[in-house]
């Protein structure tokens, strides 16, 4: 046993002093393979120029902006635009900016709709899933179909839904004068019902990969102990799936807060600013005001503000997990 | 009367056909169901719990035909293997789980709680979450769940299985006293035949979705029916020699083994057979044995309280078990006797002969 475990030991030969003499002589990257260390920063460091390029720089070109008056009607060129540098004046406008705050207002008011509207028929669907009945697998395939959609071409269909002469009101049996997309009061419930219908089978696909997760023995023994379909699914399934549940929600909100194209196509943030989201006002600042400044305050501070809310929501995921 | 009765039920599967299956469970009975993996165990479970419908025969629970029993009605409660317990609850929620579904008062459910821990003694871990428990409290937590149920029978679906050797003995052991105190129907399934044999009143061999035998664990042991049962029960597993009974019908013949099989009646002389001889029924030859077969030792593995010794036979493997530890490397060396009380043989199709 002694032996055998001695020879173990020696079994890896000793480095001749000559090999690490060459090896020195040979420099820097002679020794990059036998040190780990160096050779995982040099495994690592494409990944993290890559990185540098696509997130680091444009944050930082978007924040060095923000604290100018810079604009390309200036003719100056952008890395000079610390000649017009404001003291964060943008980050002052922004507070006190009616239409943002209105924008921000109906953005909100739209997240606060459409996704509990997305997580109930979510939740609903998921629950009608959990059975096994004939046609399952076809309607699971015809339930995801939506959320394939290019929002631009979702935004399409309902704009062609929602005309006065177009399906929805022939259905509703409603005059061709109802008007939903250039209603003030029906324009956002027009695009509640576009973006819900895209988006309810992503909750529904995350709900049902939750409620699927719950092991069938604890279903079985809740049945053998007296609970009802609806006392498991209450008492058992939905405890369970918190932390699903809360990433489903930062998940859907998050996309929500960003809602454009289909906003775009239907009502272009009509009639007058009804269905304007934050999106939209930024895409008109951007394009039609040319304050690129100010949309850089603007967009810097949502980033922060999202990536706040969406931080406590997955760390509250992530305690409730299992 | 009965707590179970399956009445030739038979459930068809696309790759599998469990039964039909025959089997009664007395009340306050510690019934054990034993067989190797996938044989049919769960299954049986399934029929009895209602989870499962018999395409054919029936289950009676209490005496009465379950086919119209919705799974709580029948008042059975199990206990899973992986013991399911619900992880987002305390020790305490898990237990009266059952009551609370059923809208018991808190008084009530109170006092049932308090009786349980009692016997299971679990008083102080009911305030912690399934994660913060050791094997074994969680598997007093699942027993406290199923028997709070006040139900007809509890089933135990490998229920110790998860846990290590020294606690699964402790745990089978009280398993025992908590089937006695409460005078509770059991059934208790596992594929480990000296978990099933230690507690069980009786035992159900099933093979291949049968029932092959029913019994005491002792008449299973020392009386196998058939082959099948005789090779799944026992460890070491009994040693099995293939060959024929002698044209007048008096010896069983496998090469050089040559044994007596008077007194047997039935046997079917000149045919194929086979002679099973358990290890513990092969000892050393003394020096006045006669019918001595000659062994060579290819390995000994001594267990402390028996030793097992691996040896050749007629060019065929056996294993013999021996009490205690050899005195030497050549103890049970070179010749051994088989006690030819204890011989089993079996005809052609694996039937025993010689049973009652």
């Amino acid at each position: 046993m002694t032996d055998a475990t001695a020879e173990t030991i020696t079994d890896t030969p000793a480095e001749p002093a000559s090999a690490k003499a060459n090896r020195r002589s040979r420099g820097y990257w002679a020794g990059v393979a036998h040190d780990s260390r160096k050779l995982g920063f040099w495994f690592v460091a494409p990944a993290v120029l890559l990185l540098l390029f696509i997130v680091v720089f444009p944050l930082a070109m978007q924040l060095y902006l923000s604290l100018t008056w810079w604009t390309p009607l200036d003719g100056v060129r952008w890395y000079r635009a610390y000649e017009s540098f404001n003291s964060g004046d943008n980050y002052a406008r922004l507070l006190t900016d009616g239409a943002l705050w209105a924008a921000l207002g109906r953005t909100v008011l739209l997240m606060a709709i459409a996704v509990p509207a997305q997580f109930l028929l979510g939740l609903g669907l998921a629950y009608l899933f959990m059975e096994q009945f004939v046609g399952r697998k076809f309607f699971y395939s015809i339930l995801l179909t939506p959320m394939m959609i290019v929002p631009a071409v979702v935004g399409l269909i309902f704009f062609l839904l929602f005309q006065g002469t177009g399906p929805v009101n022939d259905t509703l049996r409603l005059p061709t004068s109802f008007a939903w997309l250039t209603d003030v009061h029906r324009a956002m419930l027009a695009v509640i019902i576009a973006d819900t219908w895209q988006w309810t089978p992503l909750m529904f696909l995350i709900l049902l990969a939750g409620m699927l997760g719950v092991p069938a023995d604890q279903l079985t023994a809740g049945r053998l102990l007296g609970a009802s379909n609806w006392q498991n699914f209450c008492k058992i399934v939905l405890p369970r799936m918190k932390s699903v549940i809360a990433i489903a929600l930062v998940l859907r909100s998050v996309e929500c807060f960003k809602i454009f194209d289909v906003i775009f196509v239907m009502t272009k943030g009509g009639p007058g600013v009804e269905t304007e989201t934050i999106s939209l006002f930024l895409y008109k600042k951007t394009f039609a005001d040319l304050d690129w400044s100010y949309v850089a305050a603007i967009g810097l501070t949502i980033l922060f503000s999202l990536s706040l809310i969406a931080a406590r929501g997955l760390s509250y995921a992530a305690k409730r997990k299992g | 009367m009965n707590a179970i009765s399956i009445q030739g039920a038979i459930k068809k599967y696309p790759k599998f056909t469990l039964g039909p299956i025959d089997l009664s469970v007395e009340r306050g009975e510690l019934f054990g169901i034993l067989g190797p993996p996938s044989a049919g165990k769960t299954s049986i479970l399934k029929l009895i719990l209602g989870l499962v419908k018999p395409d054919r025969g029936k289950v009676l629970i209490g005496g009465a035909n379950s086919d119209e029993m919705e799974v709580a009605e029948r008042q059975i409660s199990m206990v899973f293997q992986n013991l399911a317990l619900f992880p987002h609850m305390s020790g305490r929620e898990n237990i009266a789980f059952p009551l609370t579904e059923r809208g018991v008062s808190s008084k009530e459910i109170a006092a049932r709680l308090d009786a349980v821990s009692d016997v299971l003694h679990v008083g102080h871990i009911l305030h912690k979450n399934p994660a913060q428990m050791s094997g074994g409290e969680r598997q007093r937590i699942a027993l406290g769940r199923a028997l709070i149920a006040d139900s007809r029978a509890i089933l135990l679906d490998e229920p110790i299985a998860a846990l290590d050797a020294r606690l699964r003995e402790e745990m089978r052991v009280e398993l025992k006293r908590l089937q006695r105190t409460n005078n509770q129907t059991f059934v208790y399934v596992s594929h480990d035949e000296e978990e099933v044999m230690a507690i069980a009143d009786r035992v159900a061999v099933v093979i291949d979705g049968r029932v092959a035998q029913v019994g005491a664990p002792d008449d299973v042991y020392n009386k196998p029916n058939s082959l099948s049962v005789a090779q799944v029960i026992g460890s070491p597993p009994m040693n099995l020699f293939q060959g024929r009974f002698s044209a007048d019908g008096r010896h069983f013949e496998c090469g050089d083994i040559v044994v007596a099989v008077a007194g047997i009646r039935d046997v079917p002389a000149g045919e194929q057979g086979t002679l099973g001889i358990r290890p513990e029924d092969i000892h050393r030859a003394g020096d006045h044995a006669t019918r001595r077969f000659r062994i060579s030792v290819n390995s000994i593995e001594p267990l402390g309280g028996y030793t097992i010794v691996n040896a050749t036979l007629g060019g065929q493997l056996i294993k013999i078990r021996v009490s205690g530890q050899l005195d030497g490397p050549d103890d049970h060396g070179g010749s051994v006797v088989f006690d030819e009380r204890r011989l089993h043989l079996f005809d052609s199709e694996g039937d025993r002969l010689g049973m009652e």
